[in-house]
């Protein structure tokens, strides 16, 4: 039986203020919302969007669930990494709407157009497009010797 | 960002490209045209449908009850202009790639 659900890997982000948050996915990153679970006294349980072709998860912050927001734990350990067609045009538009840049959109050895961005809420995300110019081996031969 | 088709899209703008249509009509296409071997299941149905919706590909049809319970299967839709070039554009694709295909002997 073939599925028509994607099965691809999805992040699950948590998040204070679950309701700016989805303002934030939709106005800055192009995201659109297609389903809402909703506690009875309001919280948002969790909220579907899509992005792309990809799947984004949400959630409030809940600490009864073990599920803490980036400023409490005082940083994401994860980047994101969101493939489009014009990772400058992304990163303008999710600027405008409140994300601050880690690294600005530029070319790097690896033949992509990159750039890193953090967004209010304090999750990490690298807009890139794939070009696929380069084989494996024109990536290692400019690989640099360290990251400083 | 541009409109991405994902496979389920494309079964949903298919199923509807005859005419508008509910939700449950979407998922009998679907089983029916694959003979079995692809299943839209309500929840599937639901989120392609609202995610369509969103990028205006596909509009709810006109007297259809907004009262009426979340359930896309119980809902009439129709394509937009939009998905029905979408839907176009994706089959002329397909088309060039099943011919490939023939041409390599996949089918007979």
């Amino acid at each position: 039986m073939t599925s028509l659900r994607p099965q691809g890997l999805s992040p699950h982000l948590f998040v204070r203020d679950a309701e700016a948050a989805i303002d934030f996915y939709q106005r800055g990153l192009g995201a659109v919302e297609v389903f809402r679970n909703t506690l009875p006294n309001g919280v948002i349980l969790f909220v579907e969007l899509q992005l792309g072709a990809g799947r984004l998860l949400m959630s409030e912050e809940t600490a009864e669930l073990g599920a803490p927001a980036p400023p409490t734990l005082g940083g994401s350990p994860v980047l994101i990494l969101l493939e489009v067609d014009d990772p400058d045009g992304v990163a303008r538009q999710a600027l405008d709407a409140g994300a601050e840049v880690e690294m600005p959109v530029q070319e790097t050895f690896w033949g992509e157009r990159y750039g890193v961005l953090r967004d209010p809420f304090g999750h990490r995300w690298a807009v890139t497009t794939a070009r696929e110019q380069l084989t494996p081996d024109d990536i290692m031969g400019q690989t640099p010797r360290d990251v400083a | 960002m541009s409109i991405v088709l994902t496979a389920a899209g494309f079964h949903v703008l298919l199923a509807l490209a005859s005419g508008p249509g509910h939700g449950y009509a979407v998922m009998r296409f679907v089983e029916e045209i694959s003979e079995g071997a692809v299943r839209l299941g309500p929840g599937t149905l639901y989120r392609t449908i609202s995610r369509l919706v969103a990028d205006g590909l596909v509009e709810e049809s006109e007297g259809g009850d907004p009262a009426a319970p979340h359930d896309a299967r119980r809902r009439y839709y129709r394509l937009t202009p939009q998905g029905e070039q979408a839907a176009r554009a994706e089959a002329a694709l397909m088309a060039r790639m099943v011919g490939a295909a023939r041409e390599a002997g996949l089918i007979t």
